[in-house]
């Protein structure tokens, strides 16, 4: 161990090399560094953002297309109720209609029959005084014994 | 003992001393290292680290040590 | 090895770490030193030439390697160089953001300094203990000390400029009267009778701390350096790679950490320079 001049060299050559670290060497390094770390950093956050917006755009998608089944079972089933509805109603206006027809069928028969009661009323009431007025020629008077003659014709 | 046995004998327990301080040493710390990262295995790299210096420091003596036993033999 | 050159083992030793001394000699002559004794006659003005050489040439590399990345420092996408340079960068200024807790922009780049000149002088080490040496013997280069960091001129060199730094930037951050109110009424507090104590203990722990800066580095990188020459010396050529590489890869790993730890020790001293109590 001899001291000797080489520890002051030395320590100029530190002095040196430091300084020239300091002033050419670190700037530039870490400048870059701390730019391309701003870099990836915005770039990280940039596809983190594109992530999140087609995560969300994914929701939304999805949210649509739930609201649409639901929309369209929703859609079915009232069609299907108005369907049925429609059927009943159908149904039920057949059956009246039936019915009245029915009804106008029954009535036109009764009142077919009793015009054909009444038609043969009279006809019984006029063959009946027909006969009576033959065998009655000459006894009896029509314009005399015409309401009995009705009464008997009401009568039949 | 003439003056060369002497030397030798002395170079001799500084080596020793050296290798045994230097073996407790690195022991301990060795030890206590694998029982903190059995601990907490998350702090091996900080553990690793700091192991690091301090086996830098650690080894600093026993080997200023072994160099004048060993200059103490051949010069 | 070295009954090739006639020497003995000790000898052999003795020559590799014997450092290529310029200074005056006894006579007042000038010129390169020719053995220990002649070292020591030229005393404190003299300079030694390997180790010197070697530092200034590795730390130019540094600097020319790091110039060189940083001249093509984009945010674009970098290539292999820089690459590895901003990796450094990035780790040290991680390291520093977490140490060092006052606000200086020498800090990480003279950690950074640090840090790369000490591995490549202790990266030195790694060269078989031989070569540059007997290259340059080939020039009739008597002595080649080729590992900066094993010559203690150079490791004090290192840690009192950090003593140096040290010192200033207490002055500048708590000005002249904080400094020495700081080394007169630490750690025991404001007393008349306990400044010859607390001057004593502050002034130990301000000079302990680059000694022991220096010497840590000086003696893992020599008991290292001594190891590779013991192998080179003692055992048959064919068989010396063996331990060489066996030893090289624990080397490998005690000269990060020495870089580190001295980097580090550089960081936490220079902290709480900028810390007041």
């Amino acid at each position: 161990m001899n001291p000797n001049a080489t520890l002051i060299g030395q320590m100029i050559a530190f002095a040196i090399f430091v300084a020239f670290c300091v002033k050419f060497v670190w700037p530039p390094i870490i400048n870059a560094l701390r730019e391309r770390q701003a870099n990836i950093a915005d770039g990280l956050a940039a596809a983190e953002r594109g992530r999140r917006e087609h995560e969300l755009s994914e929701e939304r998608a999805k949210e649509v297309l739930k609201e649409a089944k639901v929309e369209a079972s929703k859609i079915l089933s009232l069609a299907q109720n108005q369907g049925d509805r429609l059927i009943e109603e159908a149904k039920e206006t057949a059956m009246i209609e039936h019915n009245r027809i029915v009804q106008s069928g029954h009535t036109e028969v009764q009142q077919e029959l009793n015009q054909a009661k009444q038609a043969l009323r009279e006809q019984v009431a006029s063959i009946s005084l027909a006969a009576a007025e033959r065998i009655l020629e000459r006894e009896v008077d029509v314009k005399a014994h015409s309401d009995v003659l009705d009464d008997l014709a009401a009568q039949i | 003992m003439e003056i060369e046995g002497i030397r030798i004998l002395a170079a001799a327990i500084m080596l020793s001393c050296a290798g045994v301080s230097t073996a407790i040493g690195f022991a301990m710390l060795g030890g206590k290292f694998l029982e903190g990262a059995a601990r907490q295995p998350e702090m091996v790299p900080v553990l690793q680290t700091k192991l690091f210096i301090i086996a830098g420091l650690l080894d600093a003596f026993s080997a200023i040590a072994a160099v004048m036993g060993l200059l103490l033999i051949f010069t | 090895m070295s009954s090739e050159h006639g020497q003995t083992t000790g000898e052999y030793i003795q020559h590799h770490l014997t450092n290529l001394t310029y200074g005056q000699h006894a006579d007042g002559s000038w010129g390169i030193a020719h053995s220990a004794e002649e070292v020591k006659e030229m005393g404190f003005a003299a300079i030694n030439l390997d180790t010197m050489g070697w530092s200034i040439v590795l730390g130019a590399l540094f600097i020319i390697l790091f110039r060189l990345a940083a001249r093509k420092a984009t945010s674009g996408v970098p290539g292999g160089l820089q690459n590895f340079v901003e990796y450094m960068v990035e780790v040290i200024d991680n390291i520093v953001k977490e140490s060092f807790h006052g606000k200086n922009d020498l800090i990480a780049p003279l950690a950074l300094t640090i840090f790369v000149w000490i591995f490549l002088m202790n990266a030195m080490d790694l060269v078989p203990v031989d070569f540059i040496p007997r290259f340059f013997a080939l020039f009739g280069v008597p002595y080649m000390k080729v590992v900066p960091s094993t010559d203690p001129n150079i490791t004090f060199g290192l840690s009192i400029s950090v003593l140096c730094l040290m010192i200033f930037y207490s002055i500048k951050v708590k000005g002249f009267g904080g400094f020495t109110g700081e080394l007169l009424f630490q750690p025991f507090g404001k007393n008349i009778f306990l400044i010859p104590a607390n001057l004593f203990l502050e002034t130990m722990g301000l000079v302990v701390k680059p000694i022991s800066l220096a010497l840590r580095l000086y003696g893992n990188m020599l008991a290292g350096e001594l190891v590779f020459i013991i192998i080179a010396a003692m055992l048959p050529l064919w068989i010396q790679w063996l331990p060489y590489f066996a030893w090289a890869l624990l080397h490998l790993l005690i000269i990060t950490i020495q870089a580190f730890v001295f980097m580090m020790l550089t960081i936490v001293y220079l902290s709480m320079a900028h810390e007041s109590h």
